[in-house]
């Protein structure tokens, strides 16, 4: 064809496509039939209820828009959490609308475990478990009826025991991964009481940790992650509390700590003692203690001697001595027990060991140490101990186990192949599951009845860390079910009634929600008039309060509970020999498992914002790794991403290698979490799970799984897979992003006095800018001059001091901010969308792996923003009040602006997001969904700005300082963050920004930038 | 000559390819909303503003019972509508369709004719509490027997009122 031809057509084709009509589709106003009271369209409403990723019982509140749940924040007045949230529990909203739920009762059609199910009425389920459980009674095997579940902490427990009970079957269990059964059982020798301490970590002042990773996934990640922050820069403490982290792998933790001891996997408890022996023999220990205790204690230590402490531990007896005249010289100090070392065979010996160390150094019920509470009411539930779970395999094999109820317990993906739960779930005739989700063990049942989520249900959670404000947290149903789910304690109320006889008489509640009124009622309400805090004299009003409050604690922290003297025999037969030469595995390296600090014991794994996080020391997302020493993979001739082979004699398993300064050379270190043969999509098939080659161990006293102490050895397989990983550099080379000063240092800078504030305005006087900054000042980018005045310069302070890195902020704006997941293949293409993320830049050093430094990166809303002026199309510009806009409307994807950034703050959308039905039903309305090929970038969430401004407008004012917070900043569990007017002389962020550790990432290139970092100290 | 043609083909090509962009982009522009014939989809209610509004003064806010705490004004809900007619103008047939939606406990699916693109943010809090009166974008809805769309709800038409009312124009206001 003729050019001109060509032409031609093109102008009449164009011509007609004018001449056409376009149409657009037809829209509905849809009115209530009848209004709810509580809702206006529009606005948010925000629900209180309790956060169930984890056992820690954070109080959240729920943001709901036109009956669909937004965003999940921190309960702002429970005693847990106070406000904060971490990622996990930001990602709940993904369990709520998981794609891959189950919809309807399902029966198995087809071989257990081949995943062939039919959908089936409720009426038909209820006849089918009827009839299970009938023909358990008639063969008079009641007793022979099992319910495994999770541990519930709260009231709906009684609702299974009573069934159990009413049943006749004693065999009523509870139990988890990561149980704290050895701790509480050290206690009980210890201190008598079987319970779980508050640690004081906030006020304390010398801090150290037998890898107890309480930044991430220790007892309760939240409310430690924000005593930690008050620990470090606290604004009522003088001085700054040291923390020295004693653990193989350089975990978050570890990294945060001022020093990290990287010990010999299996030697916390020795290197305790021998700290506690030169406490006692230098005369450093507790002044109170008298003379007899001492004299006992020195006795129990006596084998525990430097250079044999100093042999097994590989740590030298210098800084053994550094150590124990630390940790006795500096009051109060506080020592914890982690995970890890508990989890081996002689887990009760490094927790003892733990405790000692504390008795000794007087840190027991003093401020700053850690103190015993009383929770409101003793819940009991019975926990089944991994060692009895295994035990009934050979109850399974005789026929004794008839029929088992499992509620959302993984089982078969948390077990070791070694304990052969497979073959026990093959010998039970009937498994009925409890889940909203098909799980590894659900798959391989006979019935699945898919309970509420926890955003769906009514409930109550008695935390088991309340730092003494005695607490119940209340859930309540925030949305309406999506789907034909019943609640847990409904099913088993019904299914009580269907089976009539003894069982139905201990329930006569019509459902689950009148049985939890009934018991607040007679527990808080009737009770509560003897303690004078009654609400008059109708419980509903009451129950309402409530309701919106998210349940009851006390205002006042409680006395600390009496403690009773230590039981010596007992100890003195737990450590004695101890000091002896330390049995190594059969295989060459220890294998130190963690739990990822966002999948946990696995429970993440199917929610796709979780699996898009980046591991915060190694930014790998969507797999599984093995952590190795680079002296280690330099002599084996391996680098990243070479497949490696790891075997135990109870199996083997492959994995990529991530060569890494943070784990010790004879250590392998790998995330628990990964490795699913169901779950949901983004779960199944995705990495490994550690867990499987673990041998049948236990600790020896509690019988919980002893996942701490394998050895394994290593193979090649010679194949190589590129890590979907997120850093760049590992190093931030002569870049002065992330800063450190040292604790001297840091010392002369508080005598100074604040410096001059920082306003952040663009082109500060007598600087000359460069042209296209001229550009960037004209009437296109600032149109100040068009009615608005400038009343607000927001900016935000970020304390690395107290920033841990754990990448709470990341999902939280995720969830905010209607951010697309890309996936694996998207992540190592590189076209992951953040708008903060968190870099971790290792030291120069491979020695001194504590100065790993992390920075929240997020756009530094410029005054002078080199990302202004390039934009053909004017869809980035200034606004008045300082922030750097984005139009994505206006945006044609030219990615000059992403070019130009010197942050690389800016994400482009290379392809179009997609979100599985129903996980559209969370993004939110109050800002776009973006398209493919136009680019996004942090807003200082311009949403929540904007609905503040319009309060304040409204009602005549100037917006109160502290009235917006970006998500980022409420979801961070270490307070880290700050956000204001620059402008305010008096605003929080203007104040913080004074700070004389201030400093603006690359301020030589003149960016004006309107995020202020405050120096991380590292006092070593 | 060939080549003098050729330019000049050229050049009427270029125009008449310019034309058709033009046009193809003020159809796309231009709110194809507006009802040109006035016979955009019927609504499944034969309302009428006129009636209501006009010859029974019933305030606007009486039944848009949102538009000063929110965003949007809201329409009023089955009940709202069914609280004056369970009593009034009962036989009237299109006041039974609305019986029947409440019988059924349907909502009425009404068709919008304001509306604005997903990336615009409008709120009818803020106007109101300008001062900014229902007609001025709504037309004279007393007079109004079916909803026709008055206004084209483009930006210029936003930007020519805020300039003048000496509202914020900052693209960050509107677009979100």
């Amino acid at each position: 064809m003729e050019r001109r031809h060509f032409l031609k057509m093109l102008g009449t084709a164009g011509v007609l496509g004018a001449c056409q009509q376009v149409e657009q589709p037809v829209k509905n106003l849809i009115p209530f039939v009848v209004p709810s009271e509580d809702v206006i369209p529009g606005v948010a409403t925000w629900y209180s209820s309790v956060c169930q990723q984890c056992p820690s019982g954070c109080g959240i509140v729920v943001k709901i828009q036109e009956g669909q749940a937004k965003k999940i924040e921190g309960n702002p007045s429970h005693p847990v959490n106070r406000g904060k949230l971490c990622a996990r529990g930001e990602s709940a909203l993904q369990v709520l609308y998981n794609p891959d739920r189950v919809k309807n009762p399902l029966k198995r059609v087809g071989k257990r475990g081949a995943g062939e199910w039919e959908e089936i009425s409720w009426d038909q389920a209820y006849q089918i478990l009827v009839r299970a459980l009938k023909q358990v009674q008639d063969e008079n095997a009641r007793n022979q009826l099992y319910y495994v579940g999770k541990p519930l902490q709260g009231h709906i427990t009684k609702i299974i025991s009573e069934f159990m009970a009413g049943f006749g079957s004693p065999h009523d269990y509870r139990y988890e991964l990561f149980d704290k059964a050895v701790l509480k059982s050290a206690n009980e020798i210890c201190f008598g009481l079987s319970s779980l301490p508050h640690y004081d970590i906030a006020n304390t002042g010398y801090l150290l940790s037998f890898g107890a990773n309480f930044l991430e996934t220790w007892h309760s990640p939240v409310g430690y992650s924000k005593a930690y922050g008050d620990f470090r820069q606290g604004a009522l403490r003088e001085k700054r509390g040291k923390f020295v982290q004693c653990e193989p792998r350089l975990s978050l933790t570890a990294a945060n700590a001022d020093r990290w001891v990287a010990i010999k996997p299996g030697s916390e408890g020795i290197l305790a003692l021998g700290l506690t022996n030169i406490i006692l023999n230098k005369g450093w220990y507790a002044q109170n203690l008298s003379n007899q205790v001492v004299a006992e204690w020195r006795g129990l230590c006596a084998e525990f001697k430097p250079k044999q402490v100093a042999l097994l531990t590989d740590v030298s007896e210098e800084t053994l001595l550094q150590l124990a005249k630390d940790f006795s010289s500096v009051r109060p100090s506080l020592a914890l027990c982690g995970d890890a070392p508990m989890a081996r065979e002689d887990g009760l010996f490094h927790a003892i060991a733990v405790n000692i160390l504390n008795i000794v150094a007087g840190n027991i019920s003093k401020k700053g140490g850690l103190q015993f509470y009383d929770p409101f009411e003793e819940i009991k539930e019975q926990h089944i101990s991994w060692k009895k779970l295994a035990a009934l395999s050979e109850k399974s094999a005789s026929g004794q186990i008839k029929a088992l109820i499992l509620n959302e317990a993984d089982l078969l993906f948390q077990a070791p192949e070694s304990l052969q739960l497979q073959k026990l779930f093959e010998r039970i005739p009937f498994i009925v599951s409890f889940s909203s989700l098909i799980d590894d063990s659900a798959a391989f049942s006979d019935l699945i009845l898919p309970t509420h989520t926890p955003l769906e249900s009514f409930g109550d959670v008695q935390p088991e860390q309340d730092g003494g404000y005695r607490t119940i947290g209340l859930m309540q149903p925030v949305v309406n079910p999506l789907y034909e789910t019943r609640h847990l304690g409904d099913i088993f109320i019904q299914l009580a009634g269907e089976l009539g006889g003894d069982v139905s008489e201990r329930f006569p509640w019509d459902d689950f929600e009148s049985f939890l009124k009934e018991t607040w009622e007679e527990y808080f309400f009737l009770k509560g008039f003897e303690e004078g805090v009654g609400f008059g004299l109708d419980f509903k009003p009451f129950w309402a309060e409530l309701l919106q409050k998210g349940g009851r604690w006390d205002e006042k922290r409680s006395k600390p509970r009496a403690i009773q003297t230590p039981n010596l025999p007992s100890i003195s037969a737990l450590i004695k020999g101890k000091a002896g030469a330390k049995k190594e595995g059969p295989e060459p390296y220890y294998f130190h498992l963690f739990p990822s600090i966002h999948l946990y014991d696995g429970r993440g794994a199917n929610q796709p914002w979780l699996q898009e996080a980046p591991d915060p020391m190694t930014t790998i997302t969507w797999g599984s790794w093995i952590e190795m020493h680079p002296s280690l993979t330099k002599r084996l001739g391996l680098q990243e991403g070479d497949v490696i082979q790891i075997s135990s004699p109870q199996g083997m398993i492959e994995a990529p290698v991530y060569p890494t300064i943070g784990v010790r050379p004879d250590t392998l270190a790998m995330p628990i979490g990964q490795g699913h043969t169901s779950y949901g999509r983004y779960a199944l098939g995705r990495g490994v799970n550690p867990l499987k080659i673990i041998p049948a161990n236990f600790e020896s006293s509690t019988g919980t799984l002893a996942w701490g102490g394998t050895s394994v050895s290593i193979a090649k397989t010679g194949k190589r897979v590129q890590l979907a990983k997120t850093e760049g550099k590992a190093q931030q080379l002569d870049h002065a992003l992330a800063l450190s000063i040292t604790g001297i240092e840091a010392e002369k800078l508080k005598k100074q006095s604040p410096l001059d504030r920082i306003e952040a305005l663009p082109s500060r006087k007598g600087v000359k800018l460069p042209e296209f900054f001229n550009h960037a000042i004209s009437k296109y980018f600032r149109p100040e001059k068009n009615n608005q005045k400038e009343d607000y310069r927001w900016g935000m302070v970020i304390d690395l001091d107290r920033c841990t890195g754990c990448g709470a902020c990341n999902v939280s704006c995720h969830a905010e901010n209607n951010l697309p997941i890309v996936g694996e293949a998207g992540v190592k293409e590189q076209r992951e969308i953040n708008w903060i993320r968190i870099e971790r830049y290792w030291p120069a050093e491979t020695d001194q792996a504590e100065q790993t430094l992390f920075l929240p990166m997020l756009c530094q809303q410029c005054g002078n923003a080199p990302c202004e002026p390039v934009c053909p199309v004017y869809a980035t510009y200034h606004t008045p009040d300082g922030l750097n806009a984005q139009v994505y409307n206006r945006c044609v994807g030219t990615r000059y602006c992403a070019v130009n950034c010197p942050y690389k703050v800016r994400s482009f959308n290379y392809s179009q997001p997609k979100w599985p039905e129903p996980l559209d039903q969370q993004l939110s309305p109050d800002l776009s969904v973006r398209d493919a090929g136009v680019m996004e970038k942090c807003t200082f969430c311009v949403q929540r700005i904007r609905t503040a401004k319009e309060d304040a407008k409204i009602e005549k004012r100037q917006v109160r300082d502290g009235e917006i917070q970006p998500a980022c900043v409420t979801g961070c569990p270490a307070n880290a963050m700050k956000f204001g007017s620059l402008l305010d002389p008096k605003s929080e962020v203007s104040k913080a920004g004074s700070d004389p550790r201030r400093y603006r990432a690359l301020e030589h290139l003149n960016t004006e930038s309107a995020v202020i970092y405050l120096k991380r100290i590292v006092d070593a | 000559m060939r080549t003098k043609l050729s330019t000049l083909s050229i050049k009427i090509g270029l125009f008449t390819l310019f034309i058709g962009v033009i046009a193809g982009i003020s159809a796309m522009t231009v709110d194809p909303a507006i009802p040109s014939s006035g016979t955009l989809d019927k609504q499944p209610i034969a309302f009428s503003h006129k009636s209501h509004s006009g010859k029974e003064e019933i305030a606007c806010l009486y039944c848009h019972i949102y538009a000063e705490r929110s965003s949007v004004a809201g329409v009023p809900s089955v009940q709202k509508c069914i609280g004056c007619h369970k009593m009034i103008a009962i036989d009237d047939p299109e006041v039974q369709k609305l019986l029947t939606y409440w019988d059924n406990r349907e909502p009425i699916p009404w068709i919008k004719i304001y509306n604005v693109p997903d990336f615009v943010y409008f709120s009818h809090r803020m106007h109101l509490n300008a001062e900014v009166a229902c007609e001025e974008c709504h037309g004279n809805l007393l007079e109004m027997d079916e909803v026709k769309k008055v206004s084209s709800l483009s930006m210029g038409w936003c930007l020519e009122c805020h300039k003048k009312m000496k509202a914020p124009i900052d693209c960050n206001v509107c677009h979100k």
